[in-house]
């Protein structure tokens, strides 16, 4: 299920960035990676916890002397998994009115200093375009600081 | 598309006034009473970074909206200096912000072109707000740009 849905939420395009995601870090870094090669690694890794636990059971089933390999093997594979997780994540910016609906304290705030109008202006973006734009990006005034 | 971007330039697509003291991270940042903002009084330091739960609850929100649109960061559970540098904005000690977001778009730019990584690519929506400017000044618009 946690595969399935990681796969589905792999893209940043369709990512739907609901509150829970703005609130925790977890998800947001697990589910922000991008890119066929990484939710290719991430289905692997994510699925190793599983199939650790079934090889420890085959090997208790079999009847193994020593099953320490096995029983330290879900151990290893979550490890694994967590530092998986924090792998290098495309930081991509939510929705800017889901963000004010989901936090109406701060509304108050931002209407007060006139960010709220800049912050709704943030209507999705491309990431070919952002990857375009930071490669010629360059500062004109003088020399680089 | 070719574009000059400046501060004026950004204070038109962003519609934020280029007010206030022009500061980015690598500055010290002075004469900012930022330890109001946490519950305990004991803080003097946030050189390393604390956690945001030693924030007083009215920052919570402001500080995820600073770190999603303004940072554009994952470290959801720190508050770092800088952090309470724009926080501070929201009570009478404001910030450029166009400046500010023209030297965090040079630096991404300029750490991007060197690392050719994803990772370190960010300020995406922001990239849209210019282009859609730019492009709207020529009578185009977004999505015959993408096309």
């Amino acid at each position: 299920m946690r595969v399935l849905w990681f796969l589905k939420c792999s893209d940043p395009s369709t990512y739907p960035m609901p509150r829970w995601h703005m609130k925790y870090n977890m998800p947001l870094l697990f589910c922000m990676v991008s890119g066929f090669t990484k939710s290719l690694t991430h289905l692997v890794i994510n699925t190793l916890p599983v199939v650790s636990i079934i090889t420890t059971s085959i090997g208790k089933a079999r009847g193994y002397g020593s099953v320490a390999f096995f029983q330290t093997l879900p151990v290893y594979s979550l490890l694994i998994t967590s530092l998986f997780n924090m792998a290098p994540v495309v930081r991509v910016e939510p929705n800017g009115i889901q963000t004010l609906l989901s936090y109406d304290n701060a509304r108050d705030d931002l209407e007060r200093n006139g960010w709220h109008l800049f912050i709704e202006k943030f209507k999705g973006f491309n990431l070919r375009v952002a990857q375009e734009f930071a490669l010629t990006f360059r500062w004109l005034q003088g020399k680089d600081r | 598309v070719q574009l000059e971007v400046t501060e004026e330039f950004l204070s038109q697509a962003m519609g934020l006034p280029a007010v206030g003291q022009k500061w980015f991270k690598n500055a010290k940042v002075e004469e900012v009473p930022w330890t109001l903002m946490f519950t305990s009084r004991k803080i003097t330091s946030c050189d390393r970074g604390m956690p945001v739960s030693s924030l007083k609850p009215r920052w919570h929100d402001l500080l995820a909206i600073v770190k999603q649109f303004i940072t554009c960061e994952g470290r959801f559970g720190l508050v770092f200096l800088y952090h309470l540098r724009l926080l501070m904005s929201f009570i009478g000690f404001p910030l450029n912000m166009p400046y500010f977001l023209l030297r965090s778009l040079y630096k991404m730019g300029k750490r991007f072109r060197k690392q050719r990584s994803d990772s370190s690519l960010f300020h995406h929506g922001l990239i849209k707000i210019i282009l859609v400017h730019q492009l709207q000044s020529q009578n185009d618009c977004w999505d015959s740009f993408i096309i």
